[in-house]
């Protein structure tokens, strides 16, 4: 497996969607997982669907300035750390940084925890 | 859900807060204000009125409306008035309370403060000086406690007829005068027990948090605190201590009813709301789950109440839940200083097949450009910081399709205690003032998975200072622990934890106030008269900071109004003190459009100016 590649594809997947339709992001959660948002922890597929869907804007998009990722423990799981910006509707474009912990099962990943803060001023 | 949500929304607290500029008495009164003075009502100026606020300094620009910061500072140098480096707090006191209570209660001295100015002076200086050989008589600089307990009982006041706080007849004003001498105190007090003064009053400690805002340990035991209203003078918005890990309200009624009546659960919650970082609770710990803990909450913890531990980190919506703090407290405390200085240490700490990457943001957040944090004189290093020694061994996978990214993001990664050791110490040095102001970090922290497996996930935002140019960068880290197994080379070498992922984001300075908490603002009925004018848009902010990213356009039309010289004054106020536009008129405006004079203002007043008041 190369993270490389599937942390990529992750970020682009995740992003796309998110700006396309964020309920269809409910494909990539389990019931364990976690939505850290801003210091709150929200559990759950339906929970987290719910958060991100009731966010107060229309329009959004994710501009990714920088990706990282590495292989964790267990061996299938995944830290992926993004910067970037954050633009909504017509406003300017606002820093955000979200961490993914990706877990690995039945050959496909899944957001165990994913934690979200624009707090890159 | 129409907000991005905070953990620590307190509705209205904006709104007071906003009102700091206002009480300073550089724009009008507001609806604040009123409340103030309804705590007083027919309170007329003067004395009495004085005596129902706190003694801010912006309590002499309230009471005296549109007087300039120029009347202020000759206010403090009326004689007795200014008292050996206690500025206006404890000039009130002296002037208000202490000599009017020598007078009553020590003939001998009354018929000398009956005289001239200037001898009422002398007499206050003594009464200050009394005062302060009490203070000095109850402090252990060893354990950096300040004994405050059964002042009522003390000689030395009783002989002078000083009132201590909780005495009737005593004011809040021996008790600001109090404090103000224990923040001068060297070390700083860590620990006050105000045990045993039948303290009936929570205003009587309403300056405690500002005059000791990292006050660890408060007792008041034996009071007579009867009301949650008495503990938001020292959890409330402007006098919070945001830094209390203890606190004993054992023998108050406020505690005491609520035992009895079998409300012992919503007594703590109500303390643990009001105090975050609170640890200890009436001589019990505040019940966390251990790291090693049997039954691991997983990450699905249902509590959300943050928490703080010794490591600095107190922004709200920081918050560390199902681990016991301590756990991280001991890792950040110990690693950062290793990774400042001596970074080949640290092999201890890494497992043996840790992994370590970074990646480097080297955009200017925009906050950041519009305050001029990158050209400010107040940052002159900025201007030194290189990204060069840093961009060789950057991680960025959104670059893995060009031509050197694969073999770039192979490279990058680094595998293995040596080979993290190897890639932090060709890494520049850095200074994590992990020591200093708390609210450069921000925490995470909660278990991942369960049972023998378990590992403890932290994400860290915070700053550090670059060698050798000192200028400052931001940086955002996660880490993935394991706890350390027995006989390991960390557990040998003192480590509870390994770093089995480190993971590091280091980008261009931005202010930690981008996430100061508090509530979010969604752009509703509190909309900026430079934006009133635009049609309501739903504009999501980090909480608690002011995500208000003025556009240029908007900027220009914030400042039309203005002549040439004044928008270079304003331009020039918004980057030195990073208020907006708003405010940095009304700052100007009330200083004559002086600018000096309009900084220094702003200096005095800044620690009490709401989010509001900033870009």
């Amino acid at each position: 497996m190369d993270v490389n590649v599937i942390a990529k594809h992750f970020t682009d997947f995740y992003y796309q969607t998110f700006g396309n339709d964020r309920s269809q992001l409910a494909a990539l959660y389990r019931p364990e997982s976690m939505l850290t948002w801003e210091g709150k922890q929200i559990l759950g597929v339906q929970a987290i669907v719910e958060k991100l869907t009731t966010l107060p804007f229309t329009k959004v998009q994710h501009q990714v300035v920088t990706m990282d990722a590495q292989p964790s423990w267990p061996n299938t799981n995944l830290i992926v750390s993004v910067t970037g910006f954050l633009k909504v509707d017509e406003d300017n474009p606002i820093p955000f940084s979200q961490v993914f912990h990706l877990v690995s099962s039945d050959n496909s990943f899944y957001v165990y925890n994913d934690i979200f803060r624009l707090n890159l001023g | 859900m129409s907000t991005f949500s905070s953990p620590t929304p307190a509705p209205g607290g904006r709104k007071l807060a906003a009102s700091a500029l206002k009480s300073a008495g550089l724009i009008d009164r507001d609806e604040h204000m009123r409340d103030v003075s309804s705590e007083n009502p027919g309170g007329r100026k003067g004395i009495s009125k004085i005596r129902s606020h706190r003694p801010r300094p912006m309590d002499i620009f309230r009471d005296q409306p549109g007087h300039s910061r120029a009347t202020m500072l000759a206010s403090r140098s009326q004689p007795g008035a200014s008292i050996e480096g206690i500025p206006i707090r404890g000039a009130a006191s002296a002037r208000n309370s202490t000599v009017g209570r020598l007078r009553r209660n020590v003939p001998g001295i009354a018929s000398v403060s009956a005289a001239a100015g200037g001898r009422v002076a002398t007499v206050a200086v003594k009464a200050v000086d009394i005062w302060r050989d009490f203070v000095k008589r109850r402090w252990n600089p060893e354990t950096r406690f300040l004994n405050l307990e059964s002042m009522s009982d003390d000689p030395e006041l009783g002989k002078h007829g000083l009132l201590p706080p909780g005495v009737p007849g005593s004011s809040m004003r021996e008790a600001s005068v109090i404090f103000k001498l224990a923040s001068q105190l060297k070390p700083l007090p860590q620990t006050i027990s105000l045990a045993n003064n039948n303290i009936g009053s929570g205003q009587l400690l309403s300056t405690l948090a500002h005059h000791l805002p990292k006050l660890a340990n408060l007792s008041l035991q034996n009071n007579d605190l009867k009301v949650w209203r008495d503990m938001d003078h020292i959890s409330g918005r402007k006098g919070k201590l945001e830094h209390l890990r203890e606190l004993i309200l054992l023998g108050n009624p406020l505690r005491e009813l609520e035992i009895k009546n079998g409300r012992g659960d919503k007594y703590k919650s109500e303390v643990t709301r009001r105090f975050p970082s609170l640890v200890m609770l009436d001589q019990e710990a505040i019940a966390t789950i251990a790291f090693d803990a049997p039954t691991p909450s997983c990450t699905a913890s249902t509590e959300e109440r943050p928490t703080a531990t010794t490591f600095p980190f107190e922004m709200k919506p920081s918050f560390i839940t199902g681990v016991d703090n301590a756990v991280i407290s001991n890792f950040l405390v110990r690693f950062f200083p290793l990774f400042d200085n001596q970074r080949a240490t640290l092999l201890d700490a890494y497992h043996p097949s840790a992994t370590f990457s970074y990646s480097v943001n080297t955009t200017i957040p925009s906050r950041a450009r519009i305050q001029g944090l990158h050209s400010s004189r107040e940052f002159p290093n900025q201007r030194k910081l290189d990204w060069s020694v840093w961009l060789g061994d950057s991680r960025n996978l959104t670059r893995l399709g060009r031509s050197d990214g694969a073999e770039k993001s192979v490279n990058t990664l680094h595998v293995g205690s040596e080979a993290v050791i190897r890639a932090i110490t060709s890494l520049p040095k850095t200074k994590h003032d992990i020591s200093g102001s708390p609210d450069k970090f921000c925490v995470d922290a909660w278990p991942i998975g369960k049972g023998d497996s378990m590992k403890l996930f932290i994400s860290l935002h915070g700053q550090f200072n670059e060698e050798p140019s000192q200028g400052i960068r931001s940086f955002d880290r996660t880490f993935v622990l394991a706890p350390a197994p027995p006989g390991s080379r960390a557990k040998l070498n003192g480590w509870d934890v390994v770093i089995l992922s480190d993971q590091w984001t280091v980008r261009a300075y931005s202010s930690h106030e981008a996430w100061r908490p508090g509530p979010m603002r969604v752009q509703t009925g509190e909309r900026l008269p430079t934006t009133a004018q635009q049609p309501p848009q739903a504009m999501p902010q980090q909480s608690g900071s002011t995500m208000i990213v003025p556009s240029q356009a908007q900027l220009e039309e914030a400042l039309s109004g203005f002549s040439e010289p004044q928008r270079r004054l304003i331009v020039e106020i918004c980057q030195r003190t990073g208020l907006n536009v708003k405010y940095a008129v009304d700052c100007l405006q009330n200083n004559g459009w002086d600018l000096d004079r309009a900084v220094a203002n702003f200096e005095q007043v800044k620690g009490v100016l709401s989010r509001d008041a900033f870009l």
